[in-house]
């Protein structure tokens, strides 16, 4: 049972958590799990409940590492920045897998953060908007607002012209 | 810039409903402007990558550790359904509720209390056995001092139970007599103190010898009418008033026979009737001398003490206790009384 639920909304997760916090994705989906599972025996609820209440606690849990990386900051070696470059785990699975997830990912956290984040919990999580305006603390409107501006930029940003995936994917 | 080069007018590209039908995912006619914000949202919603789903033994690893005791919790019920195929995790004492922890302190302790208490009581019991135990048998042995020997050689004794037999056959005599005398208890003779009368049961013989002694005791022990009521008694044992001499010289005679130590006289004096002090259950400890029991070295109130016996009404003292009758008996015998003067 938990392995199905896991299989079902672990990579929607993942990738939601990757556009909010491209370094720390795995940790953070890891402790919403966690946090799930402590909290499983008291939910009950719909998909769509489920659904709201796995991202509420995976937004969350960025919020406190977001907070504990406020108070911790950690200077990249480097000077790249991360949400630059697509993250994945290795190279060889970036050729064994399909790009385009990876450069779609690497594309919307261009976008505002709130704007990433509502496309992302509306097209991966399957929220409606009511429900993402609820987890968000905002007005329907504006969460519909958000992802049309969000949208916008991003065919913006595809419409300046990038790169062309294996899937044919223009970005 | 030339008209040529402006865009054409057509409108806008696309619509919000256009951008509704894309976040929600429904097919429809997408504009073009938006295709290739469809395909990013189509790969944004595509199959997970080998990659996403590499960490779902560790995942599952995770929930059994920590589902599976949730599910114990929940529903100890139903551990009869657990298959082959269940993995059984050791609990972490850390994710296990409060409830399901060790037990309370108070508990533990209470645990303990029962094992001492039971403990305890198991020790008490023994006591009390052992105790009970070893008086027994010093009572039966003799052992004991005052009214708890008596009690308990009253009760083993064989020839006690005669002695207090004839004891009661003598009850109305002796009820005052003690009612003169004191509370004392009655302790007979025992029989192997009488000789030569077989004709007359133990427990007759014994009281006998008692009732001899006690009237043969010194006159300031008795009163006039104690001895007047022992002597009538006496009298009746004996067949007449003139029998009582001879009646109780038998007596006292071979119950002299049977002491062993006579004390030595405190004035200079020949020892007289023997003490029973030393003795215990073959002297007179039942007529309730006043100030004292019987014993040869603390009879401060003239008990019966051997030191001090003296024959009623006779001056001179007995020669000898070698000669094996008692002082009393040779005093009274010797005056010739027959009966109180």
């Amino acid at each position: 049972m938990f392995a199905v639920l896991w299989r079902d909304a672990n990579p929607a997760l993942t990738r939601y958590l990757r556009v909010l916090a491209p370094e720390g994705a795995e940790d953070v989906a890891a402790e919403t799990w966690v946090s799930v599972l402590r909290g499983l025996a008291t939910f009950s609820g719909d998909e769509t409940s489920w659904r709201a209440w796995l991202f509420t606690t995976a937004r969350r849990r960025f919020l406190d590492l977001a907070r504990h990386q406020r108070r911790h900051p950690v200077e990249p070696l480097d000077g790249i920045g991360v949400r630059e470059v697509p993250t994945a785990p290795d190279a060889a699975e970036l050729a064994m897998d399909n790009i385009a997830t990876e450069s779609a990912i690497a594309l919307l956290s261009k976008l505002p953060e709130q704007q990433a984040e509502i496309i992302m919990l509306r097209v991966v999580a399957g929220l409606d908007t009511d429900v993402i305006a609820e987890m968000l603390g905002t007005s329907s409107g504006n969460v519909r607002v958000a992802a049309h501006r969000g949208l916008r930029k991003l065919e913006a940003l595809l419409a300046r012209g990038g790169v062309t995936s294996r899937a044919g994917v223009t970005l | 810039m030339p008209d040529s080069q402006q865009p054409p007018f057509w409108g806008p590209a696309y619509h919000e409903r256009d951008l509704d039908a894309l976040l929600s995912g429904q097919p429809g006619n997408i504009p073009p402007a938006l295709r290739p914000v469809e395909s990013t949202l189509a790969a944004l919603r595509a199959a997970p990558t080998r990659g996403e789903l590499s960490d779902e033994a560790a995942a599952r690893a995770e929930f059994r550790a920590l589902a599976a005791p949730q599910v114990h919790w929940t529903a100890p019920a139903e551990h009869g359904a657990v298959t082959d195929d269940t993995l059984v995790l050791p609990l972490a004492e850390h994710l296990l509720p409060p409830a399901d922890r060790r037990p309370p302190r108070a508990a533990r302790h209470r645990r303990r209390r029962g094992t001492w208490a039971g403990r305890r009581s198991a020790i008490a019991v023994t006591s009390v056995a052992t105790v009970a135990v070893v008086v027994i048998a010093v009572g039966v042995a003799g052992a004991l001092p005052g009214s708890i020997g008596q009690l308990l050689s009253v009760g083993s004794h064989p020839t006690s139970a005669a002695a207090s037999s004839a004891a009661s056959s003598t009850a109305p005599t002796r009820r005052s007599v003690g009612s003169l005398y004191g509370s004392g208890a009655v302790h007979p003779t025992p029989s192997a103190a009488v000789t030569g009368t077989a004709t007359v049961s133990p427990s007759a013989t014994t009281a006998a010898s008692t009732l001899c002694r006690e009237f043969y005791q010194p006159s300031w022990q008795l009163s006039q009418t104690a001895r007047r009521a022992l002597f009538t008694e006496l009298s009746q044992l004996a067949g007449g008033p003139d029998k009582v001499g001879g009646y109780c010289f038998h007596y006292l005679s071979a119950w002299d026979k049977t002491q062993r130590v006579y004390p030595p006289p405190p004035f200079g004096g020949v020892p007289g009737g023997p003490g029973d002090g030393g003795n215990p259950g073959a002297g007179d400890q039942g007529v309730g001398n006043p100030g004292g029991g019987n014993s040869d070295s603390a009879n401060s109130g003239g008990g019966n003490s051997g030191a001090e016996n003296q024959a009623p009404g006779a001056g001179d003292r007995a020669p000898s206790a070698a000669a094996g009758i008692s002082a009393p008996a040779r005093a009274y015998v010797g005056a010739g009384h027959g009966q109180l003067g």
